[in-house]
């Protein structure tokens, strides 16, 4: 076949495809863009102006301008600690996160059983997180489980969720538990696709474990790491259950989170529009880290 | 050598049966802790197993709150979700992922954007509009609002975009619509990918506490399984032997659903690409 | 669950107690709450706009004041007008177990012990124990009431205003912190969302006294696995009594037939329904149930407990006689839980009680 004699053809098949395909793509988008519209575009643009307004569950509606925004920074508005606490939890989890996942799951790569560890890790993911944290209370208690093991080593325990030093640190650490499994199946299965020809030459030349490790390994994963840190930033962000559960926030403000902010403000004081600002202001705080984290990614990660 | 290197495989196996014990142990003391009197939960010094092995437990939490109705409330909405959920993703995807058309990458964009959006900052706006539409305390309530989440739209786009074009081209020559070729071929190849979305989907719409709160007034026809343990907290104290019986209840269907899709998951994250390659 | 009578359907639903008043709030807004809803007297402030006032209506429906205990109508009063008709009566009483007092050769609480009392039994029994002797609360009740036991405190004004920095409230503040920074005989709630915590705990055999409403009388007494003993609180020398506190059901204003809604509630609240919650265990606030009531307590409780429900009878009798309902205000909900993030900051010495005090005043909005 000639290219020439082939080309118009082509093309002209080519552009009533494109035609044909623009309308499907229209009919096949279709539920998904209603519903996107309707359940996220316009609640989204709802609570940008709830935001403006005091909005009382019961009562009057009227004009607030800023002023919802004014009072979070506000002397007896629990935002200031809110958000503090919130970027608190976001530093240590995503770090000991990622370093803890990528390191077990090359550990659980190098077994036999690997498929069951992958299993048996995974199961705090799917316990829901309101039973998580009553399990953990219970080992957190006061002469509890956990006191009695720090009392083996001759250590006095804290009591870990009511004094502010240990509670929010108390916190983390179940929050590391439970979502310790996604990101290690993830990159289990990044592991899973490392070229073996590849690995075997490095091994062939002389290259160490370390080595191989640091400049082999996970540079080819770092698509995978990429998306697991993600993922893990913008959860850490919306962190509400545990602690909520656990601690009610407490001791003082030591572990409330902006979303127990949001959820307090609109459905225990019954304030829409004051508990609708420091959604937004943590939704443009959201925007801002993931877009850092998107133009940063070109420098680190290696897409083939 | 041989033998040092078998004994450090060993080792090595025995070190991470450990540290996984170890990390299970929250799990296993919970179910040991479930047969428990209620008495013996909070006694000090702490011990593994109760005085006796007190199997009512699971029978009152059952007799004490409708927890098998909080159940079949849950695996409703899980099930109901999720079907949503795929069916809607699948087709957006097939839109992004097979379709060619003029503005597609722009708008698989501004999708993607969407996903940043936290569902706490939707929460109060979705209230007012559940209020509008009268559905607070409804079916549709705990579903729709969070049944078209760009997630599932791009995590099988990523995987319908590696399927080579000359197959849809293919079954088009042999006369096929796109709804044809869609439900004959794309689906039947997507499976791995269904599964990982299937279950990710499942465990957010059963583990969901804070929205279930805010839209159920009526617990007892459509509350959850989360919302259903906080039940237990009454207004006259806790009985925790239910509590943590309930909670090891709670943690079954998923764990089930684990189970038996354990062997697609790892297979579906690679095929999704979302573990990079 | 459907009860019949008549032409009127009662459908029953529930939310969990934690978020039941969050929940009626929001209802109450959308206009989509049930006919009668469950009120309890610490919230009738923040609700009675919301709630119909029951006089005339419950007179229609048959309603005679005489029968019922008139402290237990009280508690659900604001401003003379009656919001709710109570299906019990609660008072606070201190719960104790009866082995670790002889144990420690400490003799048995009475119905006039004094503060002091309770607290050299409390350190003697901590320093048997070797772990605290009472256990200490941040709910309303439980720890209020034992404040207003110590000097008269209250926390809120008549005027229904919150109030915690008066001076009374500070010196019993200081006081019950102090049971457990200072004198150490107090086991502190493991976290702010322990809410139930000293009951607990005393159920458990952890500590050997803790404050509970007279509701749990049956439940405490049968699920512990040691003797169980009542008494009414402990007071000091400027001692106010105790705290009552109600539960029982209203009408929403919003109620499209609230002449059928009287008439549901006159049926669950009829003397047949109140002897038969008599004998499950819940106090009743009619006269005419009270003999079922503690029948059915020995019942239940004799064999572990000889001579329980007399006891009981007496501490409820002695407890009644100075209980006052306990006001709160009308953002309560929120109050409560700045209570539970701030207090336990005092319980656990890490903050004194003034500042917590203040700080829950401060916040309170």
């Amino acid at each position: 076949m000639t290219a020439l004699a082939e080309r118009a053809p082509v093309r002209t098949r080519d552009r009533r495809r494109r035609r044909n395909d623009t309308r499907a793509a229209l009919a096949f988008l279709t539920p998904s863009a209603a519903g996107l519209t309707v359940f996220i575009l316009f609640p989204s643009v709802l609570a940008i102006a709830t935001s403006l307004f005091h909005w009382p569950t019961y009562g009057d509606i009227t004009f607030a301008g800023l002023d919802n925004y004014a009072e979070l920074f506000s002397a007896r508005s629990d935002f200031g600690p809110a958000l503090l606490n919130t970027v608190v939890f976001t530093l240590l989890i995503v770090p000991i996160n990622l370093v803890l996942t990528v390191g077990v799951a090359f550990w659980v790569a190098s077994s036999r059983f690997r498929q069951l560890y992958r299993v048996l890790f995974f199961i705090p993911v799917v316990t829901p997180s309101v039973a998580t944290a009553i399990i953990w209370k219970l080992l957190y208690q006061p002469d509890g489980v956990l006191s009695w093991v720090a009392g083996m080593f001759g250590a006095t325990p804290p009591n870990f969720l009511a004094s502010p030093s240990s509670a929010l640190l108390s916190v983390v650490v179940v929050i590391l538990w439970n979502g310790f499994g996604y990101n290690m199946l993830i990159f289990s299965a990044a592991i899973d696709q490392l070229p073996e020809d590849v690995l075997a030459a490095a091994s062939l030349d002389g290259a160490g474990r370390w080595r191989t490790m640091f400049q082999m390994k996970l540079p080819l994963m770092t698509p995978a790491i990429f998306f697991a840190t993600t993922v893990t930033l913008i959860q850490s962000f919306q962190i509400f259950n545990e602690p909520y559960v656990m601690t009610a926030g407490g001791p003082g403000t030591s572990t409330i989170t902006v979303v127990m902010n949001v959820y307090q403000t609109a459905f225990q004081s019954g304030q829409l529009g004051e508990a609708a600002a420091p959604a937004i202001v943590l939704f443009v705080l959201i925007l801002v880290v993931t877009l850092v984290q998107w133009t940063g990614q070109k420098k680190w990660v290696q897409y083939e | 050598m041989r033998i040092g290197r078998r004994t450090a495989r060993s080792a090595n196996e025995v070190a991470l049966a450990l540290v996984a014990l170890l990390f299970l142990f929250p799990v296993i003391f919970t179910i040991t802790s479930s047969f428990k009197p209620n008495n013996e939960i909070f006694q000090s010094p702490p011990s593994l197993w109760g005085s006796e092995f007190r199997w009512q437990n699971y029978v009152e939490v059952f007799q004490n709150a409708p927890f098998l109705q909080y159940i079949i409330n849950g695996i409703i909405q899980s099930v109901g979700g999720t079907l949503i959920v795929l069916a809607v993703s699948a087709l957006a995807a097939y839109a992004f992922g097979i379709l060619r058309w003029r503005g597609r990458d722009q708008s698989m964009l501004a999708y993607l954007a969407t996903m940043m959006i936290p569902q706490e900052v939707l929460v109060i706006p979705m209230f007012l509009l559940m209020q509008k539409f009268g559905w607070i305390n409804t079916w549709q309530a705990l579903i729709l609002p969070w049944a078209f989440g760009a997630f599932g739209t791009f995590l099988l786009r990523q995987f319908f975009s590696t399927l080579p074009y000359e197959l849809v081209e293919a079954s088009r020559m042999d006369g096929c619509s796109n709804w044809r070729t869609f439900m004959k071929i794309i689906l039947p190849l997507a499976r791995p990918s269904l599964a990982v979305l299937a279950v990710w989907t499942f465990i957010t719409y059963w583990n969901s506490f804070l929205w279930p709160l805010i839209a159920v007034n009526d617990i007892h026809a459509l509350g959850n399984v989360p919302l259903g343990l906080q039940t237990f907290f009454g207004e006259h104290g806790a009985s925790w032997n239910l509590i943590i019986a309930a909670s090891v209840i709670s943690i079954a269907p998923t764990l089930l659903l684990l189970l038996l899709l354990q062997k697609h998951l790892v297979k579906g994250i690679a095929t999704v690409g979302l573990a990079g390659r | 669950m459907h009860k019949q009578d008549a032409d009127i359907t009662v459908k029953l639903t529930q939310t969990p107690f934690a978020d039941y008043f969050t929940k009626l709030q929001s209802q109450l807004a959308a206009g989509t709450t049930a006919c009668i809803v469950s009120m309890q007297s610490l919230r009738l402030p923040a609700f009675k706009d919301a709630l119909e006032p029951l006089g005339p209506l419950m007179k229609k429906a048959g309603f005679d004041e005489s029968q019922w205990n008139p402290g237990a109508l009280k508690a659900l009063q604001v401003d003379g007008q009656q919001y709710a008709i109570p299906y019990g009566l609660s008072t606070m009483l201190l719960y104790y177990n009866k082995d670790a007092f002889a144990k420690a050769g400490v003799p048995a609480p009475t119905n006039d012990w004094t503060t002091s009392d309770f607290e050299s039994a409390a350190a003697k029994i901590t320093a048997v124990d070797g772990k605290p002797a009472f256990g200490q609360s941040f709910s309303d009740l439980h720890m209020f009431s034992m404040l207003f036991a110590y000097n008269g405190a209250r926390p809120v004004t008549d005027a229904a205003k919150l109030d915690l920095t008066n001076s009374p409230m500070e010196q019993a503040f200081t006081w019950y912190s102090g049971l457990a920074t200072k004198e150490k005989v107090s086991s502190i709630p493991a976290s702010s969302s322990d809410v139930p915590w000293g009951e607990q705990q005393f159920v458990a055999g952890n500590v050997a006294m803790a404050v509970d409403g007279d509701w749990n009388i049956s439940s405490d007494a049968t699920q512990a696995a040691f003797p169980v003993g009542v008494v009414a609180l402990p007071q000091g020398p400027n001692g106010g009594g105790t705290y009552s506190a109600n539960s029982g059901f209203g009408i929403a204003k919003s109620c499209q037939n609230k002449e059928a809604a009287a008439k549901a509630i006159a049926i669950i609240t009829s003397e047949s329904a109140q002897v038969e919650q008599a004998k499950a265990g819940t106090h009743p606030a009619r006269l005419a149930a009270d003999d079922a009531f503690f029948q059915a307590l020995a019942t239940a409780t004799d064999k572990k407990s000889p001579g329980y429900a007399a006891q009981a009878k007496a501490a409820m009798e002695a407890a009644s006689a100075k209980s006052v309902p306990f006001i709160s205000t009308s953002s309560w909900d929120q109050t409560t839980k700045l209570i539970a993030r701030e207090f336990i900051l005092a319980y656990s010495g890490s903050e004194s009680a003034d500042t917590a005090l203040q700080n829950v005043q401060q916040s309170s909005k």
